[in-house]
């Protein structure tokens, strides 16, 4: 799981069958300095995570694994951070 | 797998469900002969007591996971900490 | 996933029978900087099931979860057109809108 901010979400009516209530935001992962890395990515959310929210998500077919039937989801939040101690 | 090292911990009440038992811990995958890092810290499932500081054995693949977290395959989770690398000999 | 947007398409008449009858484009990864929609650094073919039109802002999911879509069952695919994007914020701003 990487470290995360939702930053943003989308808004796409035309969508494959399964996904039509399917939460999808936008966030950009973080180190734990809280500094940006990577690029930014779409992701569903199992968590109702809010705007401004620091989350941990998954990606790959494990992003997957929560929907039941199967979706076509490569990256999912799948926690929301409380707190962390991190020591560089 | 790779090796990492443990550089802290995360708290989250709000998780899928199959994460329930195990603890959340900020690994950075460091070069198993420097010791350097290398890539960006993550987080990884852990049950077997891994503190900050030690060296641990991550697995990347969710069925290993599953297995270790004793969840069914809706548990998302792709990192799990596998083993605690014993210290170097003195 | 990631926002990419359509720009060609790419037609092959000798192919595994998976892919008999799909539509394949090209596709420009996009990523949000600096509050605007920017080119990302990759550029790939993907399935499309959704009718993606040149020029349209798509989400597309890359590997093995590409093929849960259920009309990607028997194609052995690795990136999949997912919705047609109508709207994007970031940070409280509109960065993009279908026009």
């Amino acid at each position: 799981m990487y470290l995360g901010k939702v930053i943003g979400r989308i808004e796409a009516r035309v969508r494959l069958p399964g996904l039509e209530t399917q939460r999808i935001v936008l966030l950009q992962p973080l180190d734990f300095n809280q500094q940006p890395i990577r690029w930014t990515l779409l992701a569903a959310d199992v968590t109702g995570a809010a705007d401004g929210s620091l989350v941990l998500f998954e990606e790959g077919r494990e992003a997957a694994n929560p929907f039941d039937p199967p979706l076509p989801i490569d990256a999912c939040i799948v926690a929301i951070v409380d707190d962390y101690q991190y020591q560089a | 797998m790779f090796i990492a090292m443990v550089k802290g911990t995360v708290t989250a009440t709000r998780k899928h469900p199959s994460m329930a038992g195990a603890r959340l811990l900020i690994v950075q995958p460091i070069d198993p002969i420097s010791s350097q890092p290398s890539g960006f810290p993550q987080v990884a499932a852990d049950v077997l007591g891994a503190a900050a500081g030690m060296r641990v054995l991550v697995v990347s693949d969710g069925r290993g996971v599953q297995d270790m977290l004793k969840a069914d395959n809706r548990c998302p989770v792709r990192l799990g900490i596998m083993a605690l690398i014993d210290p170097p000999a003195v | 996933m990631i926002i990419a947007k359509i720009v060609g398409t790419v037609v092959a008449t000798v192919k595994d029978a998976g892919f008999e009858g799909k539509k394949l484009v090209l596709a420009q990864a996009h990523v949000i900087k600096d509050g605007q929609l920017v080119p990302g650094q990759t550029m790939l073919v993907a399935n499309d099931d959704l009718g993606a039109g040149q020029g349209e802002f798509v989400v597309l999911t890359q590997g093995s979860s590409a093929r849960m879509a259920p009309s990607m069952k028997n194609t052995s695919t690795d990136a999949v057109v997912i919705a047609l994007i109508d709207r994007i914020d970031a940070s409280g701003q509109l960065v993009f809108k279908r026009s």
